[in-house]
């Protein structure tokens, strides 16, 4: 297998979750500000879902609507897998409630007098 | 069975509802959450009595009226009943203990509360993986809620830091999940464990995912710092229900998941477990934070736990019904007494406090009768059966650590020292006590399972609980009563055993009746002491009763765990106690292991492989204070209270004693294992060591200042006696040993409960501040006087027989070695005994103890009952020997025999009612010309000492019985460097600093714990390659 034909066989969708996951959780280790953890976070879940999305995505089939037009009896033969795009529905949904959680917890963590450095918060150790 | 849907349904409708109930009053708002919840534990317990006693099968729930694959089943079997149960009650508990704050603070805590919980009990029922995704982020997204609930700044930080760990973990889990059903294309557990498409590194890899999420959510080592700190920092309530409740719920997500994992999976998790076990007690022997060291306690049992149940798939343990007696009833053990002990960490102490706390210490590191010691117990014989030391040692050496730092904070809090955090006035103990009773009914509940159903070894807690309850009331009501106990037990059980165990019957309960007895000598109720030595006293008698490993093991652990509470019990018992434990621990881990590896300690036991006798051997000793393993004992005999302390030397060394010679007895019962012990060195080896034992003990005794300490050294010298007599093992040495023991029963005694009585009049126990007390304390000096003789050796009293039996039977067995030694180290007995008479009762009477009287009768009656029978046995030896010599009978030829009244031996013979009335008539004849020529003497006043014009600092101290020994100690002290006290320091320092170097992983920066997840995760997954 040449270079090119290995190029060809990468999924995008998967590829780019897969570079959203890690620069999210670059973010997640290195960026010590509250906030951009909460933000760095988000772009790891959206790497995530892409990964999702991508296992469901067959090439060359239609959206996966059963309607009038379409024959039930043959649609699972033409339609992309649905299931996992129900999952990347809830799993966004959970994400925005992390995320949301997250910045309030940094906002109340600065409210309450502290830095918005995460290095600030490391009174209970050892 | 009541479908959980609608359980679902309530507890979403309720905490939806909440908000606007609230208006009505927090009051009604609080009622409906804990009737929810309460209806949770409801739902659960039907279960679990459907399944078990109703006769229901386990039963799967379909949703929105389908089954899968097209929808989420919900199933209720025998572990998800119980964990719902378990789970439910410790959520519903925790939450009444938090009322005061869920009263004052927001609606949203008692919200997201409802929704942990119930987040916590999907996770237990749903066998959809993706569902299972959602219930676990529910349930952390409510925990992260309720961590913040009442805005307290420390939650708030560690609560961020669990978000992180969350949000990793939650990200793994998606992957593993989403690529699961890329290759099964199933999203139910149950179909896609049985689909063929997770063979093969790629399947391997997406299951890897799902379970290193997982593993991320159970905290295990390093990748648990976050957990750590939550347990540090948030609400006691809150804490109990993530280290209870979520663990149990995570536990059981685990367990579900099995069907997916490979053997290599299965590696990861048991190592993962096994190291989180080992490095979680390790992190946790230096801290000083309950909560803290309550968070390393619960990271720990997770991992032993988790590394059970995969350690069963992997090695076949026992399959499912081991895994629910052994991983669940740690799982139990651990959901409810760590959920207790995190509750009791913020109320102020207090004898409740003290009473909770210790029940649930004691049930966390697992003793008896808790579900946790019956756990170890199985778990511990099938990995002896399947010959896994490696893994035995780190569990045990890891428990005992546990053991350590969790006693190390009960000592603390039963002594009252508060922690910073304790101050709590308005936290209840309704939910710990619930707990607590919890705890023990699964306790006995378990035990009469594992077949342990002799009502009288159990009788020790019985009569623990009976006394506790009556403890307000005055000592001379419970005395009696504990007394009546003793003797109904000696009256039950003694008929049915052998002449030996009715032998060491008499030492065992008879002495703890005397010393009960003793207790009488102060007035008022004496807390504690009455419950604690009555239950003590039967376990002593429960070890001779049992008649198969587990239930000695059994005994013998409850034998340690009441001894370790009257020890606690004095008044500077702090340390000795928690050292005492330790050992008691570390010898009963050996024992256990022998006991288990088949050695026999009860009639008609078989004998067992030659390893599994050493070790129990081994653990014996430890508990005999052997030279080497004896440090423990000088602290624990000398801080324990006077009438304990007695006890233990006098009564419950000799459990040790008859273990050890139920140990050979079972040994010479099978040819092969008699003539291995004629002829083997090891006999010879535990004569030395007994002989060192004697040795050391003695020299050690003679440079103390403090009396008990004295006793207590000498209690230990002269236990080594019995050792070396035992090691001779022939009917002479065994003679010797059962004479030798009833002896020192006999004359430690008196000695304990002479001082007792000294001490207590006299308030001090160092002897140069004691001088002239003969004619204060005639009777004590009576006592003293003839139990020193007795101790002593010299004709006429019972030690002349014994010394003589001694150097008898070892010369006979040709040990001429051992006899000069022997001979050396009774020598140096007399050295401390001269001191201790001499120093306490002669010489001139100190002014400030001019006022003294004799000691109480509750201490004189028993003495002058002690000195009956020694009389008695020394006047006429038979009366002592006749029964000793049937219980030995004819080992390996006679060497003594009786003609009358003397015993003769090949070397000579003794006549002990000759040598009394000899040496009687010496006496008197001494006796009237003292009389005679008795001169008035002139009295000087004491310490009117002047040097150089200048009055010495402490003049008490330049008194001739301090450092009495000095010359001595000048020319022999370098034998008694306390060498084997720095060994044992130094292991425990060695210990102590690499827990302390482990700890410091935990920085405290939530960055470096998503780092630990991080570099966790890749770690495993190279080892998996490997695997």
């Amino acid at each position: 297998m040449n270079a090119l034909e290995f190029l060809a066989g990468i999924n995008p969708v998967a590829a780019s979750g897969a570079a959203l996951v890690l620069v999210g959780l670059w973010g997640v280790l290195a960026r010590p500000n509250l906030f951009k953890i909460a933000i760095a976070f988000t772009v790891l879940e959206t790497g995530v879902n892409l990964v999702i999305l991508s296992v469901g995505y067959i090439r060359g089939r239609t959206a996966p609507i059963l309607d009038a037009a379409s024959d039930a009896a043959t649609a699972s033969a033409r339609m992309t897998d649905p299931v996992p795009q129900a999952l990347v529905l809830t799993a966004i949904v959970i994400g925005l409630a992390v995320t949301a959680l997250m910045l309030s917890y940094a906002l109340r963590l600065k409210a309450a007098g502290g830095g918005s450095s995460i290095e600030a918060y490391g009174e209970e150790k050892w | 069975m009541v479908n959980p849907l609608y359980l679902f349904a309530a507890s979403l409708g309720v905490a939806f509802l909440l908000p606007l109930v609230d208006k009505l009053g927090r009051k009604l708002s609080l009622a409906l959450a804990y009737l929810t919840l309460a209806a949770w534990l409801a739902a659960g317990l039907s279960y679990l009595w459907a399944l078990s006693f109703g006769g229901a099968q386990a039963t799967l729930f379909g949703t929105a009226g389908f089954e899968a694959p097209l929808a989420i089943m919900l199933r209720v079997g025998l572990a998800e009943a119980a964990g719902l149960s378990a789970l439910s009650l410790v959520g519903l508990l925790a939450a009444i203990s938090m009322r005061n704050k869920l009263r004052d603070s927001p609606i949203g805590g008692l919200m997201t509360l409802l929704m942990a919980l119930m987040g916590m009990s999907g996770i237990v029922l749903t066998r959809d993986l993706f569902n299972l995704f959602v219930f676990l982020e529910i349930s952390s997204i409510a925990s992260y809620g309720l961590i913040a609930y009442d805005d307290r700044k420390a939650a708030l930080r560690a609560g961020f830091k669990y978000m992180i760990a969350g949000g990793i973990a939650s990200a793994l889990y998606l992957i593993g999940v989403v690529y699961i059903y890329r290759f099964t294309g199933q999203l139910n557990l149950d179909l896609a464990a049985s689909s063929p498409g997770l063979a093969g590194a790629a399947g391997s890899a997406a299951v890897f995912f799902l379970l290193a999420a997982l593993l991320v959510e159970l905290k295990p080592f390093p990748a648990n710092g976050w957990a750590i700190d939550v347990y540090h920092a948030a609400d006691p309530g809150v804490a109990g229900i993530l280290s209870g409740a979520s663990a149990t719920a995570l536990m059981l997500a685990l367990w579900k998941i099995l069907p997916l994992l490979g053997p290599a999976h299965l590696s990861l998790v048991a190592g993962s477990g096994l190291l989180s076990f080992v490095a979680g007690n390790l992190a946790g022997a230096r801290q000083g934070n309950a909560r803290r060291m309550l968070g390393y306690s619960s990271v720990a049992q997770l991992g032993l736990v988790m590394a059970v149940i995969a350690l069963n798939e992997l090695y076949g343990l026992g399959g499912e019904g081991f895994v629910y007696l052994t991983a669940g009833g740690l799982l139990l053990n651990h959901l409810l007494a760590k959920t207790g002990l995190f509750l009791i960490t913020e109320k102020a102490p207090s004898g409740g406090t003290t009473a909770l706390g210790g029940l649930l210490a004691l049930a966390l590191v697992g003793l008896p009768p808790f579900p946790g010691f019956w756990a170890k117990w199985s778990l511990v014989q099938a990995l002896v059966a399947k010959g896994q030391w490696a893994i035995i040692a780190l569990i045990l050496a890891a428990s005992l650590v546990e053991a350590f730092y969790v006693l190390r904070w009960f000592g603390s809090l039963a002594k009252g020292k508060a922690d910073e955090s304790q101050l709590e006035p308005r936290a209840s103990l309704f939910a710990p006590a619930l707990l607590a009773l919890a705890l023990t009914g699964f306790g006995v509940l378990s035990g009469w399972n594992a077949g342990l159903r002799e009502p009288l070894l159990w009788a020790p807690f019985a009569l623990a609980v009976l006394l506790y309850i009556l403890d307000r009331l005055s000592v001379f009501v419970k005395a009696p009563l504990a007394i009546a106990a003793v003797a109904a037990f000696g009256y039950l059980a003694t008929p049915g055993l052998d002449g030996l165990r009715q032998f060491f019957a008499l030492m065992l309960l008879g002495g703890g009746a005397l010393f009960l007895l003793s207790a009488m000598r102060k007035a008022g109720p004496r807390r504690g002491l009455m419950p604690l030595l009555g239950a003590a006293t039967l376990s002593l008698g429960a070890v001779l009763l049992a008649d198969s490993a587990l239930s000695f093991f059994f005994a013998w652990e409850a034998m340690t765990l009441f001894s370790y509470l009257l020890v606690l019990r004095g008044k500077e018992g702090e340390k000795p106690a928690l050292s005492y434990l330790s050992f008691g621990l570390g010898g009963a881990f050996l024992l256990m292991l022998g006991l288990l590896g088949g050695a026999g300690l009860w009639p008609g036991a078989p004998a067992g492989p030659a390893w599994a006798l050493a070790l129990a051997a081994a653990g014996i000793l430890v508990k005999l204070g052997a030279l080497g393993v004896h440090v423990w004992l000088p602290g624990a005999y000398a801080e324990a209270d006077d009438e304990v302390s007695g006890f233990l030397s006098a009564s419950m060394s000799k459990a040790g004693i008859f273990a050890l010679i139920a140990l050979m007895a079972a040994l010479s019962l099978v040819p092969a294992g008699r003539e291995a012990l004629n002829q083997g060195w090891a006999l010879r080896g535990l004569g030395w060591l007994g002989l060192a034992t004697a040795l050391f003990g003695a020299l050690y005794a003679i440079y103390q200042e403090d009396i008990k300490k004295t006793l207590a050294w000498s209690s230990m010298g002269q236990l080594g006696y019995v050792v070396l007599a035992l090691a001779i093992n022939d009917q002479a040495g065994w003679t010797t040993a059962l004479y030798l023991a009833l002896n020192h029963f006999l004359y430690k005694g008196m000695l304990f409960l002479a001082i007792a009585g000294v001490v207590q009049r006299v308030g001090t126990r160092n002897m140069y501040e004691m001088g002239g007390l003969i004619k204060k304390m005639p009777f004590s000096f009576l006592s003293v006087l003839m139990a020193i003789i007795a101790l002593s050796g010299v004709p006429p009293l019972s030690g002349f027989g014994g010394k003589w039996l001694l150097y008898s039977s070892l010369i006979n067995k040709g040990w001429y070695l051992e006899a000069a030694v022997a001979f050396f180290a009774s020598a140096v007995a007399f050295l401390y005994l001269y001191r201790l008479i001499h120093s306490i009762f002669l010489g001139q009477p100190k002014p400030s103890q001019a006022l003294v009287k004799e000691a109480p009768l509750a201490l004189t009656l028993p003495q002058g009952f002690l000195m009956a029978i020694l009389l008695a046995v020394s006047a006429f030896p038979r009366l002592m020997l006749d029964p000793i010599m049937a219980i030995v009978g004819n080992r390996s030829g006679t060497i003594l025999a009786f003609e009358g009244g003397r015993l003769s031996s090949p070397l000579g013979y003794w006549n002990g009612t000759l040598s009394m009335v000899v040496t009687a008539a010496v006496f008197g004849l001494c006796f009237v010309w003292m009389m005679v020529n008795l001169h008035n003497t002139q009295s000087v006043k004491q310490f009117n000492i002047v040097y150089a014009a200048e009055r010495p600092h402490t003049p008490a101290t330049t008194h001739y019985a301090f450092a009495f020994f000095e010359p001595y100690r000048k020319a022999l002290g370098f034998l008694t460097r306390e060498r084997a006290e720095r060994f044992w320091e130094s292991a425990g320092g060695g210990v102590s600093a690499l827990g302390g170097a482990l700890r410091r992983l935990y920085t405290g920066n939530g960055q470096t714990y998503a780092l630990h997840i991080v570099l966790y995760v890749a770690i495993l997954y190279l080892i998996m390659g490997v695997l």
